[in-house]
């Protein structure tokens, strides 16, 4: 949609009231069409809070110039405006306690902001000219380029193998994709991008056509209106088309890749495959709900989570996830506006002692076979049911959350909202439509795996020899967890040695 | 983009405001015979609850040698069930009621979390009431979980700052337990497997009516909710017998350690001074806070000048101070280009001084008040934000009812208390200092000061 049509839908639209999307191979993004007003009004509500969600991410970065989204935006939100530099907007927004952040996923970038609703008339000019009058200024770009560049060489290279892992796995499953680079960039990208590229990418995929507004909380009648007419009128109008997406690069088997880090003291592991039973498939809610039983995220109703941790001790949690999943803050929710047109099924071991890590891979992977070949355990479900109603309930608790998941609702072309449709439908699963789904959804045999460890050559060999990794207890084990163990320990993985890559972490993200 | 100070989003502060103006309902507390005390928050959060029940021991009272860390060990003990409910049998009845149940330490608390539906509520009450008196669990179940916490550890072991936060406690705190991390050090970690006797005792001693608060914000009638704390736990009849937590010597002189780290890494530094116990008996806490924006905060002139204008400093981030005890007001920045570790100090110190030497903006002192005001009923949206922080502040003073005096204090604070605390608490003479650079060849080690 251009920019003229940006204004049209002002009022309470949730996905459910909106036609069904047709599904296709490279289905419209957002499945909705851009343009669309969600608004919550709550007289109540303390506050106003915006998603401003463009239908633009790091797939949108021009090959060369990885990061490119990122910086655009993160240029237009900590740079300034055309009045204020960055420093003057800080102290502007600083009395109101008012919040102008960001953040940028594959499929979708957010603007999100909030403010006192009886500051909002005072607020509201600032938030316009920082979307539609921002300063992208040369000093700010380096300055923001040197902070990007840090997240990636120091944060994620250095600091942070649980989220390495978590990105060496999409860079695997996606190689040659636009999926395949962290949102952040890539050495060479971050290098490479001028402040013209930067002005460019803003103008191309950071305006009118691509943007989706979300209004909640104690606004006055006709204020999203308002709001909708002004960012057509403000925002870039240049829009480049989506592009559609190819399909995720094809393979077979098991598959490796080790980023080594030498002197680690611990083994970081995540594996999945592309998933195409996605949200709108009549499957998902059967396959949503097995997952709670593998391996909720950070609860101990997860297989995965008993198995690894509570039984074993090897490490602090393990999990699985249907859909990619970010963690909302210091909450154990999933955030919202992360959405994308192409899905991966994951599951995530947490660090462990290096010594381990070929036993616990066995075990997460002996357990995902149980899994495919039984989804749910008959005498589970009920207790797996009644855990995921009231728990999936709770993560619609804010103004923004609900916001969130409206929007994404529009993105990916539900027919209802996704809540509902989970929380109506779980009822009446029973034990052979789970078994069904996650047959058809989930495979043990095509996966990809990476892993975060300090002896990249000769974990290879290991792997590839096959051979048994019995682990050794310092502490008494129950007889029935090592005879489980002794199973494990010689459990094949299948993984021939040309089917394992070794990369030194200084070259992962390099280009 | 801009965040709200965390101690002063924590715990308020408004010109002259009463505590039914802080939260949207007022609170009230209760005590128990026993000690226990109930604090009720409604909430406008139809059919849900947040439970939080507070116990005041963190690793602040780990003053026996070789148990750092031990709090947070116990923490996961807690799940490890009782006669009644095992811990399988624990974990599916709360699953069950599709509750979000978990539970976090700090150096001065543990808080069991949960949210849920209102309805259940008399259940999860139930179960609580029987594991906080009746926990059992075998020695295979405790060790199993002390590899668990080795493995917590692990998710954090190659992020160069949790060898400077060793560190910095370790240096700032000679004698006071601050000086260790609430995970422990590793070595500590690696022996807990042999602690199940002493784990029994630390139950006994800390886990108690008189050290505990059960907080229960949103869907919940105040009567009702005594009426059951009464039944469940009105028969707990232990009492707090926790060893005294030495008292740290006032520091008389600057302090700095280096650690090389092997492999690439960021130049970072942390740059601490010492600051007062979170107390609203006096206008220093508040003062600390509103110092602390006004002097290092992104709205300041420091962070301006180094981050934005000159791009010394790539990032320039601070930690709370909502301590029980005496703490640290810590910088945490990533250092650009050649900027050195000494001019970094020169720059901080010397924004310490100018505040403490008068210059101070008063309206700046207006805006971060107006920032509080303003931000605070945001950040009160669930009932579980609303418990989280009434645990705060009992964490830090054992009063429920402290919020409110604590936003009087901060609705006090006049340019001249900045001045006074920049002058006292952040003198030179308070400042501890940890610097990280690579060092390819070499081990990771402290050595002198850079």
């Amino acid at each position: 949609m251009n920019a003229a049509g940006f204004g049209r839908a002002v009022g309470a639209l949730l996905a459910g009231s909106l036609a069904a999307c047709t599904p296709a191979p490279s289905p419209p993004w957002p499945a909705r069409g851009s343009g669309t007003v969600v608004a919550m009004p709550s007289a109540s509500s303390p506050a106003v809070t915006f998603r401003v969600v463009f239908a633009a991410g790091s797939a949108d970065d021009p090959a060369g110039r990885e990061g490119l989204t990122q910086m655009a935006v993160r240029l237009m939100i900590e740079g300034g405006t055309g009045s204020m530099t960055y420093p003057e907007l800080l102290r502007a927004l600083f009395p109101m306690a008012a919040e102008i952040s960001w953040n940028v996923d594959r499929d979708q970038t957010l603007v999100y902001a909030r403010v006192p609703a009886a500051l909002l008339d005072e607020f509201y000019p600032l938030l316009l000219e920082v979307l539609t009058r921002p300063r992208m200024a040369a000093e700010d770009f380096a300055r923001l380029r040197a902070i990007s560049r840090s997240e990636l060489e120091d944060d994620l290279k250095v600091g942070d193998d649980e989220g390495l892992g978590k990105e060496a796995l999409q860079a695997f499953l996606y190689e040659g994709h636009p999926y395949g680079h962290p949102t952040v960039g890539t050495g060479a990208g971050l290098a490479a991008m001028t402040l013209d590229d930067v002005r460019a990418q803003r103008e191309r995929v950071l305006c009118a056509g691509r943007v989706t507004l979300g209004v909640a909380g104690g606004f006055p009648d006709g204020f999203p209106a308002q709001v909708s007419s002004d960012l057509a009128a403000g925002l870039p109008s240049s829009c480049a088309p989506v592009a559609p997406l190819p399909p995720p690069p094809p393979f077979s088997g098991r598959q490796v890749l080790i980023v080594e880090k030498p002197g680690n003291s611990a083994t970081a592991m995540s594996l999945g495959f592309p998933e195409a039973v996605v949200r709108g498939d009549p499957d998902f809610p059967a396959l949503a709900l097995a997952l709670v039983h593998f391996g909720q995220h950070r609860q101990f109703v997860g297989r995965l989570m008993q198995e690894i941790r509570e039984k074993r001790g090897f490490n602090y949690g393990d999990y699985a996830y249907p859909e990619h999943f970010v963690q909302e803050g210091w909450s154990r929710y999933p955030a919202v506006n992360v959405a994308r047109r192409q899905q991966m099924f994951s599951i995530w071991i947490r660090p462990v002692d290096p010594g381990n890590a070929h036993f616990v891979l066995r075990l997460a992977m002996r357990e995902l076979e149980t899994f495919v070949a039984g989804g749910i355990p008959d005498e589970d479900l009920d207790r797996i049911r009644t855990f995921a109603l009231g728990y999936f309930n709770l993560y619609r608790q804010t103004e923004s959350r609900r916001l969130g998941y409206a929007i994404d609702d529009l993105f990916l072309g539900v027919d209802r909202p996704f809540l509902d449709g989970l929380l109506e439908t779980w009822p009446a699963l029973d034990p052979a439509a789970v078994r069904s789904a996650v047959a058809r959804a989930v495979t043990s045999t095509d996966v990809k795996i990476a892993i975060v460890a300090p002896d990249g050559a000769a974990l290879a060999d290991a792997l590839a020899a096959d051979g048994p990794s019995p682990v050794d207890y310092d502490t008494p084990k129950s007889d029935d967890i090592l005879a489980e163990d002794a199973v494990t320990a010689t459990f094949p993985l299948r993984i021939p040695r040309q089917n394992i890559r070794v990369v030194p972490v200084s070259d992962l993200f390099a280009r | 983009m801009h965040r709200i100070l965390l101690a002063l989003a924590l715990c308020a502060a408004v010109a002259a405001p009463a505590a039914a103006q802080i939260l949207p309902h007022p609170a009230t507390v209760d005590r128990l015979p026993n000690g226990l005390t109930v604090v009720t928050a409604p909430f406008d959060s139809p059919g849900i609850v947040a439970v939080y029940i507070v116990v005041r021991v963190g690793s602040r009272n780990e003053v026996e040698a070789g148990r750092t860390g031990f709090a947070h060990f116990f923490e996961h003990m807690m799940f490890r069930g009782t006669e009644r409910f095992p811990a399988e049998q624990y974990e599916r009845l709360v699953q069950s009621l599709g509750a979000d149940n978990n539970a976090n330490t700090s150096s001065d608390r543990t808080c069991y979390t949960t949210v849920l539906p209102a309805a259940a509520l008399p259940t999860l009450i139930d179960v609580e009431a029987d594991r906080f008196q009746n926990l059992s669990y075998s020695v295979e179940g405790f060790q199993t979980e002390a590899h668990a916490i080795h493995g917590e550890y692990l998710t954090a072991i190659s992020d160069p700052g949790l060898k400077m936060e060793e560190t910095l406690l370790s240096m700032a705190f000679t004698t006071h337990t601050y000086g260790h991390t609430v995970i422990g050090w590793l070595e500590d970690i690696d022996r807990m497997p042999e602690g199940y006797d002493f784990s029994l005792e630390f139950f006994h001693r800390f886990y108690t009516p008189d050290n505990t608060f059960i907080v229960v914000a949103g869907d919940v009638d105040r009567d009702a909710l005594l009426a059951l704390v009464t039944e469940k736990f009105g028969g707990w009849e232990r009492r707090l017998d926790a060893p005294e937590v030495p008292a740290e010597p006032e520091q008389l002189e600057p302090r700095s350690r280096h650690v090389d780290w092997t492999g690439p890494a960021p130049r970072r530094m942390f740059a601490a001074w010492k600051a007062p116990a979170f107390s609203a008996a006096t206008v220093d806490s508040a003062a600390i806070d509103v110092a602390s924006e006004l002097i290092f905060g992104e709205t300041g002139a420091l962070y301006r000048r180094l981050v934005v204008e000159e791009q010394k400093l790539l990032t320039l981030d601070r930690w709370g101070t909502m301590d029980r005890d005496p703490t640290l007001l810590v910088l945490d920045a990533k250092l650009a280009g050649s900027f050195s570790f000494d001019d970094a100090v020169a720059d901080f110190q010397g924004a310490i001084d100018a505040a403490a030497a008068g210059e101070v903006d008063a309206a700046h002192v207006e805006e971060v008040k107006s920032n509080v005001r303003y931000g605070l009923p945001m950040a009160l949206e669930t009932p579980a934000q609303v418990a989280g922080l009434l645990a705060q502040v009992i964490s830090a003073t054992g009063d429920p009812l402290a919020l409110d005096a604590y936003v009087e204090r901060i609705g006090e604070v006049t340019p001249a208390d900045v001045s006074r605390v920049a002058g006292t608490w952040l003198a030179a003479a308070h400042r501890n200092v940890v610097t990280l650079a690579p060092a390819p060849a070499a081990p990771a080690a402290e050595r002198g000061a850079p």
